[in-house]
């Protein structure tokens, strides 16, 4: 069976870096070359400004952007200064331009099976405005010498709290649009991080400005590279990638954030202790035992799992114990998958919690109040037609994130109500 | 090029001198002077040959050597039917070959003296040589055919005797193995003349004495080992002396065997006891011997095997040799740990852990000796494993919880707020119980109980 070939789409500049920083210190033979970085400017002239306080760690970095420059970077658009912070502008110049798009994306030569991972900052106008856009296009009407990618998972970084209200209000947008596009779900799966909650996480204090920022990055990164590894590495109960998203779009919640805990010391630490760590280190706030769907992936050393030492029966049988005390209802969630994987090279154990179906509560609780600070002002007159926020645009998007956080609790709720009891249930299958 | 125009050159002349010949003295002077010069050649070639034969030191040499060849043939099958006289009745073949010289001297080939005559084989022709070569060869090989038929029965039987006595003394317990595979592969070569049967069965006998003599010195040392533990052997001494004057007889297998089987007996109790005390010693040092040393482990696995395999109490006098290997094994399993320990006193400086110094703990392994006796040797050597691997336990403790603990001590805060307190089985670490006291020393807003192993909030 050939292994399930990944590609990156990163639009704007924070997604770039990330992006390009999983390039240059990942070599993932699933991911290879197939790394598309996004931008509306070439800020102004240098598409690589972005990326300067990463070139600047190491010479080797530098050599490698050149080396992908060519064919790896794209800029798209007419505006002469970028998106400006204004979504609806980084849409229309994504849609005006997707023709120069499509050309990068088709040079990733992709199949229909492969699987496409975009990456976005919510915060900003670029990535957030155009990746649901391109997100829409590639899984229904591609184009030209392109085959139509299904697979295609959305990652939605949340703005710091500290940032402004423009920016809440355009996570707030671009949340609802990654979900759901001219009525339909979008992305395949959308995975959310908090900036300031992967900084708790991390527990950076008051460093450098850019340090903080490359540690946050580098965390996303290694739950990117998570994310993937069961394609990549020997997997005792490999999670396909359909299994990402086939039954999230069934039940109709399709929203994940990655909790990870990794470098974790085989000898001291159990997998109890080690899946405990990770759902303390969820990149999003949220309300613990909310959430109805987990995918567990542990990398393991693999003289530790030829040992015996590490199994993929007692991770299982600790993902269940794991799974009754932490997802919502207290009887395990709705969906599970756990996947053991080994790896030759590392020392230490890994683990990734996808936690999925969580309720958003936490998460608009810390934008609602800005985005409303940012709405309530609008005026919805701007004279450039091209980059008007239009109010009854904004009131949809809002509609259908509310419809779709109320599925959501909806679900939760179910879950913490009262059980079917399987006595009643066969009764009424005509057992007596 | 040149050559063609030459020839071509020749050609014409002589077109033109027999031309200018025809035009000037007619057609019957022509055809006469032809005829003439073609009988004049052939006349001339014959007398050639005559005078060059008559006169060639070659075809001479030839003869000799063909008649020389035929002379070292039949002293050859001489040899080889004489040296199978042990097995067969010769008396026939040497009639024949007796009769095969006769005839060649009669012939005037050969002198009475049976050497080559030259004068007389002047005038033979090479060919009646050749054809007097082939006749005596085809002879001989019948002759050959016969005794090798004769022989090769016979040989076979002793070549068989001296394998199952080999057999027989390998099954015995003696260290003749290699040899005996040996002797095997030699008796089981294919062979077909009387000379190849005769160098087998010589080269059966050499590897035979070979094995026998192997086995008469392990015998005399096992006497030697026994007469130490004052075990009375003279009896056994003196089989052994029939055997060395009757080593080649088969006859002797039964009492190099028991003299072996009877010494071995009197050292059976001393070699279980040297077997017992070095796996023992082994088994103790595999618990010394840490994780990551896996070299180290391999080797004493290994050496532990081998002590295992020897279930003979001739092996008693191997066992002195890995007791010396264990010795050395002891030696590296103490340096690792030694280097480890070392290692590790690093990594606790690098991870600023407070209260840690170096031990220098490379003085206890300098204090092993190997040349004391095992039994001295192994109970300084246990003592000091034993003090070097407490070293790195604690070591290895101290670096473990100090690595960890900024990982555990999220999860005790996590446990704490949800609980209020967390004991040292929900914690589901290793070293739990350090690790807790270590927050509690840290945190002054909870208690350690050491009786139920808990922090409270």
């Amino acid at each position: 069976m050939q292994a399930t070939r990944w590609g990156i789409i990163a639009s704007g500049q924070g997604a770039n870096r990330i992006a390009f920083l999983y390039y240059a210190k990942y070599k993932n033979p699933s991911i290879g070359d197939r790394v598309l970085l996004l931008n509306t400017t070439p800020a102004d002239v240098k598409p690589e400004k972005p990326l300067e306080h990463i070139f600047a760690q190491s010479p080797e970095l530098r050599e490698k952007y050149e080396k992908i420059k060519r064919e790896r970077v794209c800029i798209f658009g007419r505006a002469p200064s970028g998106a400006g912070n204004n979504w609806v502008l980084g849409e229309r110049e994504a849609i005006e331009d997707y023709e120069n798009i499509r050309r990068y994306i088709a040079s990733l030569r992709l199949r229909s099976s492969d699987v496409l991972l975009g990456i976005a900052t919510l915060g900003g106008g670029t990535g957030n405005g155009s990746l649901p856009y391109i997100i829409h296009r590639v899984r229904r009407n591609p184009g030209f010498g392109m085959e139509r990618i299904n697979n295609f998972i959305a990652l939605g970084i949340f703005p710091y709290d500290f940032e402004a209200p423009q920016r809440h209000f355009n996570a707030i947008c671009g949340l609802s649009r990654l979900l759901r596009y001219n009525g339909e779900q979008n992305a395949a799966l959308v995975i959310l991080v908090d900036n300031s909650q992967v900084e708790h996480i991390l527990d950076l204090g008051r460093g450098q400005k850019e340090e903080r920022y490359q540690r946050i990055n580098e965390e996303i990164i290694r739950a990117i590279h998570m994310l993937i590894a069961p394609s990549t590495y020997a997997s005792k109960a490999t999670i396909d990638i359909a299994d990402y998203y086939q039954l999230p779009s069934n039940l109709g919640t399709i929203h994940f954030t990655p909790c990870l805990s990794l470098g974790n010391d085989p000898d001291v630490l159990s997998l109890d202790a080690i899946l405990e760590s990770a759902s303390n280190n969820a990149m999003v706030p949220l309300d613990k035992g909310t959430a109805t769907m987990a995918y567990i992936i542990v990398i393991a050393p693999e003289e530790k799992v030829l040992k015996g030492e590490i199994t993929q029966e007692d991770l299982e049988d600790i993902s269940r114990e794991w799974a009754v005390k932490h997802l919502a209802g207290g009887r395990g969630g709705i969906l599970r998958y756990t996947s053991l994987i080994t790896s030759p090279e590392s020392k230490s154990v890994d683990a990734m919690i996808l936690l999925g179906g969580f309720s958003l509560r936490r998460i608009m609780e810390k934008c609602l109040e800005k985005y409303y600070d940012f709405k309530d002002s609008l005026s919805g007159e701007s004279s450039d037609e091209r980059s008007r926020i239009e109010l009854a645009k904004v009131e949809k998007l809002e509609k259908q994130l509310k419809d779709y956080i109320a599925l959501t609790e909806e679900k939760i709720a179910r879950l913490e109500g009262k059980r079917r009891k399987a006595k009643a249930e066969l009764r009424k299958w005509g057992f007596s | 090029m040149n050559e063609y125009v030459i020839t071509a050159l020749v050609v014409l002349a002589t077109l033109g001198a027999g031309l200018f010949l025809l035009l000037t003295f007619g057609i019957n002077f022509v055809s006469y002077l032809a005829v003439g010069v073609i009988v004049s050649v052939l006349i001339a070639s014959l007398i050639y040959t005559w005078w060059k034969s008559k006169t060639d030191k070659t075809v001479m040499l030839l003869k000799i050597e063909i008649l020389n060849k035929i002379r070292s043939a039949l002293d050859k099958i001489e040899d080889n039917i004489k040296e199978a006289s042990e097995f067969i009745d010769i008396e026939p073949f040497m009639r024949d070959l007796k009769r095969i010289r006769k005839e060649l001297i009669s012939k005037g080939f050969f002198t009475k003296d049976f050497e080559v005559n030259e004068k007389k084989i002047e005038k033979v022709t090479l060919t009646a040589i050749e054809l007097e070569s082939r006749k005596v060869e085809q002879q001989l090989r019948s002759l050959e055919s016969l005794a090798a038929a004769s022989y090769g029965e016979a040989a076979a039987k002793r070549m068989e005797e001296l394998l199952s006595a080999a057999k027989a003394l390998v099954e015995s317990g003696f260290s003749v193995g290699e040899e005996y595979e040996e002797l095997r592969r030699i008796v089981k070569m294919p062979s077909a003349t009387l000379g190849e049967l005769l160098e087998k069965r010589r080269r059966s006998e050499e590897v035979y004495l070979k094995i026998i003599q192997k086995c008469i010195s392990e015998a005399e040392f096992l006497l030697d080992t026994a007469e130490s533990i004052s075990a009375e052997v003279v009896h056994l001494r003196k089989e052994l002396e029939i055997v060395k004057e009757r080593r080649h007889s088969v006859e002797v297998i039964p009492k190099l065997q028991k003299v072996r089987s009877e010494a071995a007996s009197y050292l059976t109790k001393p070699f279980l006891q040297e077997k017992k005390e070095i796996i023992s010693y082994l088994e103790r040092l595999l618990k010394f011997i840490k994780e990551d040393f896996v070299k180290e482990e391999r080797a004493v696995l290994s050496l532990r095997e081998k002590v295992l395999s020897y279930d003979d109490p001739g092996y008693l006098s191997e066992l002195s040799t890995l007791r010396e290997e264990a010795k050395r094994l002891t030696l590296e399993v103490a340096r690792a740990l030694a280097r480890e320990i070392v290692a590790l006193e690093e990594e606790l400086k690098k991870l600023e852990v407070a209260g840690v110094r170096r031990k220098g703990v490379e003085r206890y392994v300098s204090k092993l000796d190997p040349r004391k006796d095992f039994s001295k040797f192994s109970k300084e050597a246990l003592d000091v494993l034993k003090t070097l691997s407490g070293e790195f336990d604690t070591r290895y403790k101290t670096v473990k919880i100090a690595k960890n603990y900024p990982a555990i001590e999220k999860i005790i805060e996590q446990k704490l707020r949800e609980n209020g307190e967390v004991s040292a089985e929900e914690l589901k670490v290793r070293y739990a119980e350090d690790f807790l006291k270590r927050y509690s020393e840290t945190h002054p807003e909870v208690k350690f109980e050491k009786k139920t192993l808990k922090l409270k909030g």
